[in-house]
């Protein structure tokens, strides 16, 4: 079984490997927009300490975190499972051996893997070398990091997963994904830091199930509540893998196959 | 005028494959303007608790918004067709060679190959937050207002257009599309959401004289909030807007024609 694992991961964070024209312009596109928004804090923290708890050094931090991880978390590849659905080629993965949303979780924990050894390390290191930013440390604070981006992905995964499962139901499936993209880019906390909400909102996004996207990771590098950061994540890691798991199957009753 | 009334015609056929399915258009229309509504709710709550930035409050750089985002969303109505990923694919398919030998130009074949509905929610929640961004800064409508603001709107839109142009002129080389020309049209927007006054003056050049972002939305936004330009910027350059608008669209056309030379000379 954990053989099994094991070639999926690589498998994917091989089949990741094949993209690298679509890596330089991604990276190129990150970097171009963590200086506009380098440039847009900035000019915010002008005369300014501390705002919603985070001073101009973690603000610069959030916007390349951000910058680095949203391409991770948010991975191109989201049509791929609506389209087989609505295809029929998925029906393979329900004959194939082993836990059906393990494997998809395997292969995309691969792909996200590759994307954030090259697209999240370079921006971010850079930007460390150029900007005053707040980041771990000692070895054991960027071994949390690794840790925290992980279940990001984890989540990020599910997010994914859900918002695309709905080929299940409606060939439609691109609408729910069109209203879904504004929240949780919103509540993710990309735009701003959830930390400059207001009350209600604030308290909805710092506790809900998009902040174990951003939102904790940030935390984890700028040293702010790691430890109550990591258990959120955890919690909504292991909450969205189980109502993952009952929308699949709810998905796998529901579906039939042309011809299948 | 024949082919005003095919490309017309083209556009329409395009319009009525999208109402096929009413559904899926009104949640991506009504996602789109979402967009650009959480964008400058965003900077409102920023700015709740910041005050301004570098000078200009809420109002004001919602109108920066609404106008860039307006901008982004009249020209992917059409120009969507020339997305690095889609025109690659385009290319890629071989969908353009047909397009190549129709008796009627190539640009307007493929421009109503596909039209982007969605995009004019995003167009037109612009345009709202626009109004919008005036109102809270205060601004009374004169004619001369209405003209600039106008003005600014097709400028921004026909840069936003270019920008994609050239994108696909440079995918009838490469054919894998680059997703960097995304920086540049959905960061055009980004970065004329910022006042220019918070850009270091390279940065500032380069969106001036380089990439004419600056010229579509900055200057005219002077000029209707009645504001003083960062250095190097004097609202005195809306005279320059329409040229420079007008330049930048001839050498994204220029190249087009290349390409499409280039790709025709490929005899594939």
């Amino acid at each position: 079984m954990l053989g099994l694992h094991r070639a999926l991961f690589a498998a994917g964070f091989q089949r990741q490997a094949t993209y690298r024209l679509a890596l330089v312009s991604g990276l190129a596109t990150n970097v171009f927009f963590g200086v506009i928004r380098t440039a847009l804090f900035d000019a915010l923290y002008d005369g300014r300490a501390d705002v919603g708890g985070l001073g101009r050094s973690e603000a610069l931090t959030y916007v390349w975190v951000v910058q680095s991880l949203f391409g991770i978390v948010w991975a191109v590849w989201i049509w791929e499972l609506p389209d087989a659905v609505r295809s029929g080629a998925f029906e393979a993965e329900l004959t194939r051996p082993g836990d059906v949303l393990g494997r998809l979780l395997t292969f995309d924990l691969g792909r996200m893997a590759n994307l954030a050894l090259v697209r999240a390390t370079v921006p971010l290191l850079g930007a460390a070398l150029v900007l005053h930013l707040t980041v771990p440390t000692t070895v054991g604070g960027w071994a949390l990091v690794v840790v925290s981006v992980a279940l990001a992905a984890v989540v990020g995964f599910c997010v994914r997963f859900l918002i695309g499962i709905a080929a299940f139901w409606t060939p439609d499936f691109r609408g729910v994904y069109s209203l879904a993209f504004p929240l949780v880019w919103f509540l993710s906390g990309f735009l701003i830091p959830v930390e400059y909400f207001p009350g209600g909102l604030r308290a909805l996004a710092e506790w809900g199930p998009l902040s174990a996207m951003l939102t904790a990771p940030v935390r984890v590098v700028t040293g702010r509540g790691v430890g109550g950061a990591l258990l959120l994540q955890v919690g909504w890691a292991a909450a969205l893998l189980l109502i993952c798991r009952a929308a699949l199957a709810a998905g796998e009753r529901r579906w039939v196959t042309t011809g299948g | 005028m024949g082919d005003a009334a095919t490309t017309a015609r083209l556009a329409g056929a395009a319009l009525q494959a999208k109402a096929a399915r009413p559904g899926l258009l009104a949640a991506r229309t009504v996602g789109a303007g979402a967009l650009v509504v959480l964008e400058a709710v965003g900077i409102v709550i920023a700015l709740d608790h910041f005050g301004d930035l570098a000078g200009w409050e809420a109002g004001d750089v919602a109108f920066l918004i609404g106008l860039g985002e307006a901008g982004v969303g009249f020209a992917m109505f059409f120009g969507d067709t020339l997305e690095p990923p889609a025109f690659s694919l385009l290319v890629r398919e071989g969908r353009l060679d047909p397009l190549l030998a129709r008796p009627f130009p190539v640009l307007l074949s493929v421009v109503t190959n596909d039209v982007q509905v969605r995009e004019v929610g995003r167009g037109v929640v612009g345009v709202g937050v626009v109004v919008w961004g005036a109102w809270q800064a205060g601004v009374g409508w004169t004619p001369d207002r209405v003209a600039v603001t106008a003005l600014a709107l097709v400028c921004c839109t026909a840069i936003v257009f270019a920008v994609l142009l050239l994108g696909a002129a440079s995918t009838l080389y490469t054919v894998e599309g680059s997703e960097f020309v995304n920086a540049f049209t959905y960061g055009g927007a980004a970065l004329s959401a910022n006042p220019l006054d918070v850009y270091s003056s390279a940065l500032r050049f380069v969106f001036v004289w380089v990439v004419p972002f600056g010229l579509a939305v900055y200057v005219p936004a002077l000029h209707v909030l009645d504001r003083d330009g960062a250095p190097g910027v004097p609202a005195s350059l809306l005279a320059i807007t329409p040229v420079a608008t007008a330049a930048f669209g001839l050498a994204a056309g220029l190249a087009w024609r290349r390409g499409l030379r280039h790709y025709a000379s490929t005899g594939s």
